[in-house]
């Protein structure tokens, strides 16, 4: 089968946005467990902690997000 | 008794399980392969085209003017009773007083101005994404030729049309998407929130915000520092146009591949299964209101800082 320009681009979309979530994925994991262990140990900063940890999540995720836009430009515009 | 209610709810709910699964594979013949677009569709009202997805940011803004309004009615009229909240008084107070002390824990006094905006943020991305899980959105519209790619055929029940799993050339219109599965909603509440952070910022500091951005004093005091820090300004200066992005990708995406999951996992099996992911849905859709306050007051809380406060 000759691979045509369509399936590079479901290929390299699938591969930007699979590729792309790994670090971010790894990233927000490390914070939940930063995050659940800092509230094991100081049970009164939960609300800090909180509010911090999603800080934190939403930088890492913005890296996704990133990938997530290549593949939609891969996608619909390309 | 209680106990009896608890075991029987839990057999109800595995038998649920059991024949979903069995008929789910089966139904499958009978269920529709849903039609995923990205730009909003657009509605025909009338002699107009709509875009189903203003629809749905208008249904939302009524729920929330109605919700309000009806829930202060006791205190904007000045009556007696509104010193002794109840019914619908109380919900607003209860969600109003917990997102004020919410963000002045993270604000501090400087939430007073900014609460208006950062609770507007948070309550209309609420529910703008809850309303995408009532019956109805993204199911009954008007059906119409397909523009582009495969469609499905058409079934006549009664004065209603029903797609069917057969190839033919219609497809579904909804007439009803939530607003933030469309790009143009993100991106404008992201624009809206990074132009407020500016506001605030020279609201707090006066015009000197802008050294934060083109820093010409660390240039001229001279040395490498001041070279680095000049440098700093104009990463600071991207990161304000990357910000734009994130906000807006990070709703939009959360949101629009929520509607692709439920479309999707209802298709593949449309009994028992889909309430879980309703369920995630709710969650997602909160968290994401909840980041997007959050975020918008933090970016407000570093604008407001002032930069030479640290050294």
């Amino acid at each position: 089968m000759e691979i045509s320009k369509e399936v590079m681009k479901l290929l390299a979309a699938a591969l930007a946005i699979g590729l792309g979530a790994i670090g971010p994925g790894i990233g927000i994991g490390l914070v939940g467990l930063g995050g659940a262990q800092a509230t094991g140990r100081n049970p009164e900063a939960s609300g800090t902690i909180l509010t911090n940890m999603i800080l934190a999540i939403a930088f890492a995720e913005a890296v996704a997000i990133y990938a997530l836009v290549v593949a939609l430009i891969l996608l619909f515009v390309a | 008794m209680k106990r009896v209610g608890t075991v029987l709810a839990v057999i109800v709910l595995i038998g649920l399980c059991a024949f979903s699964c069995v008929i789910g594979p089966l139904g499958q013949q009978w269920v529709v392969q849903p039609h995923i677009q990205m730009a909003a569709e657009m509605v025909p009202i009338g002699s107009v085209k709509v875009p189903n997805t203003l629809i749905g940011l208008l249904i939302a803004d009524l729920v929330l003017i109605g919700l309000f309004l009806a829930g202060t009615r006791h205190i904007r009229a000045g009556r007696p009773e509104a010193m002794v909240p109840r019914g619908l008084q109380n919900l607003v107070e209860t969600i109003y007083e917990f997102l004020t002390n919410f963000l002045r824990g993270i604000l501090g006094e400087r939430a007073e101005k900014m609460l208006p905006l950062l609770i507007t943020f948070f309550l209309f991305i609420l529910v703008a994404n809850w309303i995408e899980l009532f019956p109805g959105f993204d199911t009954v519209g008007v059906i119409e030729h397909v523009h582009k790619g495969e469609g499905h055929a058409v079934r006549q029940v009664g004065p209603l049309l029903f797609l069917t799993h057969e190839k033919g050339e219609y497809m579904l219109v909804p007439f009803l998407r939530a607003a933030n599965t469309d790009l143009n909603v993100p991106l404008a509440l992201a624009l809206i929130s990074v132009f407020m952070t500016q506001v605030y910022g020279v609201q707090a500091l006066g015009w000197g915000y802008f050294s934060r951005f083109i820093n010409i004093k660390a240039l001229t005091s001279g040395g490498f520092m001041g070279v680095m820090n000049f440098l700093v300004g104009l990463l600071e200066t991207l990161s304000e146009f990357t910000k734009i992005i994130s906000f807006g990708f990070r709703l939009f995406g959360n949101i629009f591949a929520g509607m692709v999951l439920l479309l999707v996992i209802s298709s593949l099996v449309p009994f028992v299964a889909p309430v879980v992911f309703y369920i995630l849905e709710l969650f997602v859709g909160a968290v994401q209101a909840l980041v997007f306050m959050m975020l918008t007051a933090a970016f407000t809380a570093v604008a407001t800082a002032g930069h030479g406060e640290h050294h």
